[in-house]
């Protein structure tokens, strides 16, 4: 397991301070959209601490679920909702816009960066070492094995929501 | 260098104050905010600081308990935020807004 990169000082600070910062962004922005955006990348932050403390499932997980699904989710309401209202006031504030591109776009190539020097570091950890495959093993026998009903509640849990969601968007309609 | 050597060496403490942080500026965007989007928002923050601590308490006790727990907490934050943006969906079309001030119109 890569156990040294979580407790790395140059590691930990960047990536504490990336993700807090972009924390702070959801409270401090102006627009939903924007407040997203910083939710987005808040949520990788989250996502690479979670594969430099060894839980290699969840980090892809978070980056998969969290910063894929959800958040394209929220894009989607986003835009259903007012979207004249957001992209007007994201595209035609023009300086502000651009401000934001850049800030985002450092934000990405740190996060590449620190990225590939962690792993030019730690390769030969991954490479090497079978404990991520044990760990990821050893979360499988654990969530298939104790936690099963646990499980299968979460699976009746969604598809309720599901069922919910369709159910709640189409009444209303006098129509049908 | 002592308050120097305490601070370069990254422990379980870094990691929980992170977590905690994350959880009070979500709880402070839910108290803030008066969209309901945002707030929704605040809801996913302060879940991922649970997360942290979570997988964070996991890697120091070395079990994967705390990964289980977090992923069943990310598993039931994503059907929150299912249910959550349908509410917000129904009340907008209602009220051609998500301000939270239209919650209070909902009765009856």
């Amino acid at each position: 397991m890569v156990t040294g990169l979580a407790q790395n000082a140059f590691f930990f600070f960047p990536l504490a301070g990336f993700i807090i910062a972009m924390a702070l962004g959801v409270l401090f922005s102006d627009t939903p959209i924007r407040a997203l955006i910083s939710l987005i990348m808040s949520m990788l932050g989250i996502g690479i601490l979670f594969l430099a403390k060894g839980a290699v499932f969840l980090g892809g997980a978070q980056f998969a679920v969290y910063a894929g699904a959800v958040m394209v989710l929220f894009l989607m309401v986003l835009m259903l909702m007012d979207v004249n209202e957001v992209t007007d006031k994201f595209f035609k504030d023009k300086a502000s816009a651009g401000k934001f591109v850049k800030v985002g776009s450092v934000g990405i190539i740190l996060g590449l960066s620190m990225g590939a020097l962690s792993l030019k570091t730690y390769s030969n950890a991954y490479q090497n070492n079978i404990g991520v495959t044990e760990a990821i093993k050893n979360l499988a026998m654990t969530l298939f094995k104790r936690h099963m009903f646990l499980f299968e509640l979460v699976g009746v849990l969604l598809f309720v929501i599901a069922v919910a969601a369709v159910a709640v968007s189409r009444s209303g309609r006098e129509e049908l | 260098m002592m308050g120097l050597e305490y601070i370069f060496d990254v422990t379980l403490q870094h990691y929980l104050l992170l977590g905690m942080l994350l959880f009070s500026i979500g709880l402070l965007v839910i108290m803030v905010k008066r969209n309901l989007l945002i707030i929704l928002m605040g809801v996913e923050l302060m879940l991922n600081g649970v997360n942290v601590i979570a997988v964070s308490f996991g890697h120091y006790t070395n079990n994967v308990e705390g990964q289980i727990l977090a992923f069943f907490i990310l598993t039931v934050a994503a059907a929150e935020a299912g249910v959550g943006l349908v509410i917000a969906i129904s009340i907008f079309k209602e009220f051609k807004s998500t301000h939270i001030s239209n919650l209070t119109k909902l009765k009856g």
